[in-house]
């Protein structure tokens, strides 16, 4: 059964549309990749998935395990299962980042029927992820993404994907300010999460980080739609040729559709 | 300029007011047996017929509206205080009536001097106040005083007028926690048919003299009830290298207004003004302070974060004066607010006046709402929106409860909890 199904998705920025008609199916178990130029919509799109206010959409369906995901708020769709790793992780003053996360994985637990965890179970599950991902247990324990880097920034972001164990994780742009060796670490971490009942999406803009995190489908995002799709010799071939190809393809193929739909 | 509202100037069935409650009590009071402290009281009371109660159209009370308070007949009730001051040495602590005869000297050149006469309120307690605790702290003296101040409900309209005086020599460190709350037993006029809602109205005057080289660290705390008003004057007077450090807490109340005066009067002197503020549905809460720089070298910090929610209003008028003279004077000012609603209202106003060189001086105010990037944040983790505001007030809030004495903070972090919405399931989380 396919667990994210996106039909025709358009969705408008401050009056601007920015999705124009994107699909997407996801099954569990898979990785997929959507790649895109700047400008694309792939933020937004990771967005509308978490469920950020400021974006409206004008026509289409999300639905996630049988269920209209644009219809929860975003704290429901969390605990259903689905995971943002931001792009741009804010940074929290004054707000434990190990006593929020808790509440976090508690939040899913309760939804999902198994009981809370307690201080102490938690801390002993949360020092083996932060292992994951390198993250220093002092650094797990400031304020919510405080003082930190940007490399530890994303790991933080990988750490708490590992903690709340989703069933949708939506990867925005996760190598983005990511030196090699970083990426490396972040990528290891996401890779040790994948399983059967796991999807991820990977949204980025460089092929670089998906020779870490391989993936089984491989799209490109054009102007607010998925222009193509392949496996993951398609990144490869972008990595080559640019989005410019692309680009004028889908031009050609927007022409020859209209020729097609007036005949 | 205010006229007094005289008996005889008084509309034909008009009801009494708060002015009338005081002249019948000043001309019924049993005459005060020491000469100096008789004449402090009549220029107390005298300054009052001159120049009544504030009326809105006085800048300093633009924000602070008492007529209803002004229009009501109160009774004038005793004080319930308590005080503790076990475990300090070198501190002797008695009712205020009678330091004034054991501890004249100590006393004279101080009370009704260091408080300047500046509106009716203050002149009211001047004239009437009964109730009062003075503490008098030796040179090098040291320890922890606890002062206690509940306000009753008597199922009438009722105000107290307690005055607290702290003398603290050469070298003396004290800490005073003064705690303003409900006490247990409650009459609730309310309850009685036809009787208008009770107001209780509280009237303090605090004097604080400073000795060269002492501190004091002063904690206080205002649990604010929708019936209460509850007005303050508190004024400090620092000699050279004394330092002062003031912990407020106010929370709520359908008037809370505190009047601050500082005088750095010495070189060296160090003044720390710290607030926390919180206002809900229609309460009002105000810090009008004057930090008043008239020597060299000396530092002063003000820094006031507050909270308002629903009808909530807060005020904060921040005055620093820096005399002629008083050089290498640093004086910063600073005031954070958070609205939570579309109708809370925060009016924020800095003043510097700086009449000497060679000074760093700076003040900032900031009026925002919670970051919605951050209360996604916390969204996308599973956490309620609801949940997810209370905590991060908290955060912003929070910041203000770390100089105060641990064994105090997990009560007041309670309290701040307790205010917000879902505040109790963000305490889980703090």
């Amino acid at each position: 059964m396919t667990l994210l199904q996106i039909e025709d998705l358009h969705v408008s920025v401050a009056g601007k549309e920015i999705l124009r008609g994107l699909s997407l199916s996801v099954g569990p178990g898979e990785i997929h990749a959507v790649m895109g130029p700047n400008g694309s919509g792939k933020s937004t799109l990771a967005n509308v998935l978490a469920g950020r206010e400021g974006y409206e959409v004008t026509r289409g369906k999300v639905t996630y395990e049988g269920v209209d995901l644009l219809a929860l708020p975003a704290e429901e769709r969390a605990r259903a299962g689905v995971f943002l790793a931001f792009q741009y992780p804010v940074e929290i003053p004054g707000v434990s980042n190990l006593y929020f996360l808790k509440a976090g994985v508690n939040a899913v637990r309760r939804h999902r029927g198994l009981p809370e965890l307690d201080a102490m179970d938690f801390m002993k599950i949360a020092r083996e992820k932060m292992k994951l991902v390198e993250l220093d247990e002092k650094l797990a324990q400031r304020p919510v993404n405080s003082g930190f880097s940007g490399g530890e920034k994303k790991r933080n972001e990988v750490f708490q994907m590992a903690m709340l164990e989703p069933k949708l994780a939506v990867l925005d742009e996760t190598d983005s300010g990511l030196d090699i060796d970083a990426l490396r670490v972040v990528a290891g971490g996401v890779n040790a999460l994948r399983s059967p009942e796991r999807a991820i999406v990977v949204i980025t803009h460089y092929q670089r980080l998906l020779d870490y995190i391989v993936p089984d489908f491989v799209h490109v995002l054009v102007n607010g739609r998925i222009a193509k799709s392949g496996d993951k010799t398609l990144a490869q071939t972008l990595e080559d040729e640019g989005y410019a190809r692309i680009e004028r393809e889908i031009g050609e193929n927007g022409r020859a559709a209209t020729e097609a739909t007036a005949s | 300029m205010t006229v007094a509202l005289l008996p005889s100037d008084r509309a034909p069935g008009s009801r009494p007011g708060l002015l009338e409650t005081a002249q019948n009590a000043i001309r019924t009071r049993t005459p005060e047996g020491t000469a100096w402290l008789a004449s402090r009281r009549a220029e107390a009371a005298a300054w009052l017929s001159a120049h009544g109660f504030p009326e809105q159209r006085q800048e300093a009370w633009r924000f602070t509206p008492m007529r209803d308070v002004i229009r009501t007949a109160f009774a004038v009730e005793a004080a319930d205080l308590r005080v503790d001051a076990h475990g300090a040495s070198g501190v002797t602590v008695m009712k205020l009536s009678e330091a004034i005869s054991l501890h004249e000297e100590k006393i004279e050149p101080y009370l009704g001097r260091v408080a300047p006469l500046g509106d009716g309120f203050s002149a009211l307690n001047g004239a009437l106040w009964q109730d009062g605790i003075a503490i008098f702290a030796a040179p090098g003296a040291k320890g922890r005083i606890e002062i206690g101040n509940f306000a009753a409900n008597h199922g009438r309209s009722s105000v107290t007028l307690p005055r607290f005086f702290v003398i603290a020599e050469a070298g003396a460190e004290l800490t005073l926690i003064e705690t303003h709350s409900k006490a247990d037993a409650q009459v609730g006029g309310d309850a009685r048919s036809g009787t208008p809602a009770s107001k209780s109205l509280s009237v303090m005057v605090t004097e604080i003299v400073l000795g060269e080289g002492a501190r004091l660290e002063h904690i206080r705390i205002l649990d604010g009830e929708r019936d209460r008003f509850s007005l303050g004057t508190l004024a400090v007077r620092q000699d050279r290298n004394s330092r002062y450090a003031s912990r407020l807490f106010t929370f709520g109340g359908a008037t809370s207004r505190l009047d601050l005066h500082a005088l750095l009067s010495g070189e060296g002197a160090e003044c720390i003004l710290d607030g926390l503020y919180v206002a809900r549905e229609a309460e009002l809460v105000a810090h009008h302070t004057t930090v008043d720089h008239t020597k060299p070298h000396c530092s002063s910090r003000q820094r006031y974060k507050g909270a308002m929610d629903g009808t909530g209003t807060a005020v904060f008028d921040g005055t620093v004066l820096v005399r002629h003279g008083a050089l290498r004077t640093e004086a910063h000012q600073e005031n954070r607010n958070l609205l939570l609603s579309g109708d809370a209202v925060i009016h924020t106003k800095p003043h510097l006046r700086i009449d000497a060189d060679d000074v760093k001086c700076s003040h900032g105010a900031t009026v925002g709402r919670l970051d919605p990037a951050q209360l996604f944040y916390l969204r996308s983790r599973g956490m309620d929106a609801s949940v997810a505001r209370a905590l991060l007030t908290y955060a912003f809030l929070r910041e203000m409860t770390a100089n105060v004495p641990e064994d105090l903070r997990p009560a007041l972090e309670d309290k701040l909890l307790a205010l917000l919405p879902d505040g109790a399931v963000a305490k889980e989380l703090a």
